[in-house]
């Protein structure tokens, strides 16, 4: 991957890779005669956008539902958005084009990223932050849905560590007041065991999000929905958290059956699909105690199964 | 490679648990799980003790000689090298222990 860090002579090039370092964003003069502020609020972390149209902000409000809100209590970080002349920072590669790439970086302890149609910094320590939209984003209501939610999918991906929380490739599906966390790469089955149980609410099918709490001297894993849920998760109508009955990394078989893991295999698989923050080293330690906390209590499996519902009657024990 | 003082990659990210180790390589996008005995020579690399000194320990906690355990931790530690886990120039220790290669 061809990666540039810093060079503000690459802007607008359009043939490579430019991930704009602090130098980059700090030149950006925020727009003047747009003034809309919006909150969004995911496992505590309130996220304060700045710089919106009015029109920008009620497409946000529509889109992630009781997650926003409005910015008038105080904020985990503020995030100023703001329009810039590039047509885009990640070129699209391959054939068939790449369906979406980002790339992250580090400068001073603030956190670089950039995709297609937008490129950010976020500082954790102070709580600040930039959004610079790729100017396909003004024209096309698509591209601005698309750019915001992945960087907020960046964003909660590492602000949820300082809450001992984290985002997981999961599908994640509740049955009996109990959430069961299905993981794994793409093509592993999340979609599959989404539409093979219908009986189950579904959280998402795509990133789910995990917090860890320490109640009566045991560590208790709950699980609730994201602004980014996939496909078939519906509209949650609040941000309710369900206990953790286990964590099922997907492995397609021709029978279904568990395998317990745990220690190092337990906490491996999960930080293998954590998205994002492990490939930050100054993050990779955070991220793997947070999920030595969450696999301390809650039961980790890999989950054998072939494409059918029958896959519950194997988990049927923990239920 | 007994002369060399192994390192760990500074970007590794490790935790250990019952014996086995977990580490996360950030820069190459990559997880791996050391045994018990991999956890333990994975331990001992801190930069100062070179692969002989490190054979040392394992030949007394694992009851072999040596020489066998010279050659597994040299070979180990090539392993290690090839999996970019370790800091890419090692250091050759000086008299009093002085690093000739600053």
């Amino acid at each position: 991957m061809t990666v540039t860090v810093g060079s503000i002579a690459a802007l607008g090039q359009g043939r490579h890779d430019f991930v704009p370092d602090m130098a980059f964003h700090r030149s950006i003069l925020p727009s003047s005669s747009i003034s809309s502020a919006l909150a969004i609020s995911v496992g505590g972390i309130r996220v304060h956008l700045t710089g919106l149209s009015s029109g920008q902000a009620s497409a946000l409000r529509e889109r992630f539902g009781i997650f926003c809100g409005n910015a008038d209590q105080a904020a985990t970080c503020t995030v100023a958005v703001t329009a810039v002349a590039n047509d885009a920072f990640l070129v699209t590669r391959g054939t068939p084009a790449e369906l979406y790439r980002i790339a992250i970086a580090a400068e001073d302890g603030a956190m670089l990223a950039a995709s297609h149609e937008w490129s950010c910094w976020f500082n954790q320590q102070t709580g600040r932050g930039g959004l610079a939209l790729a100017s396909i984003t003004a024209s096309d209501p698509k591209a601005f849905d698309r750019a915001v939610e992945n960087f907020l999918r960046v964003l909660y991906a590492h602000t949820l560590l300082d809450v001992d929380g984290f985002l997981l490739h999961a599908a994640g599906l509740v049955r009996d007041g109990r959430a069961y966390l299905f993981f794994g790469p793409s093509g592993s089955g999340k979609t599959t065991v989404t539409t093979m149980s219908p009986d189950a609410l579904v959280l998402s099918d795509d990133l789910t999000l995990v917090k860890v709490a320490s109640e009566d001297g045991q560590l208790i894993c709950r699980s609730s929905s994201v602004p980014f849920r996939g496909v078939f998760a519906p509209r949650p109508e609040r941000e309710t958290f369900y206990p953790v009955a286990g964590f099922f990394r997907l492995v397609q078989d021709a029978s279904d059956f568990l395998v317990p893991l745990s220690g190092a295999r337990a906490v491996g698989e999960i930080v293998a699909s954590l998205p994002f923050v492990t490939e930050r080293h100054d993050l990779a330690g955070r991220a793997i105690d947070v999920v030595s906390k969450a696999v301390a209590g809650t039961p980790v499996f890999h989950l054998h199964f072939k494409k059918d519902r029958t896959f519950w009657d194997a988990i049927g024990g923990l239920a | 490679m007994t002369a060399s003082i192994p390192m760990k990659h500074p970007d590794a990210a490790a935790r250990v648990y019952d014996d086995e180790a977990f580490i996360v390589l950030p820069h190459k996008g990559q997880y791996k799980i050391l045994n018990s005995v991999g956890t333990r020579v994975w331990a001992l690399i801190d930069g100062s003790r070179s692969a002989d000194d490190i054979a040392h320990v394992i030949a007394d906690e694992y009851d072999t000689t040596f020489e066998k355990a010279l050659s597994d931790v040299e070979t180990f530690l090539g392993d290690l090298e090839s999996n970019g886990m370790l800091a890419g120039k090692n250091v050759t220790p000086g008299e009093n222990g002085a690093n000739r290669n600053v």
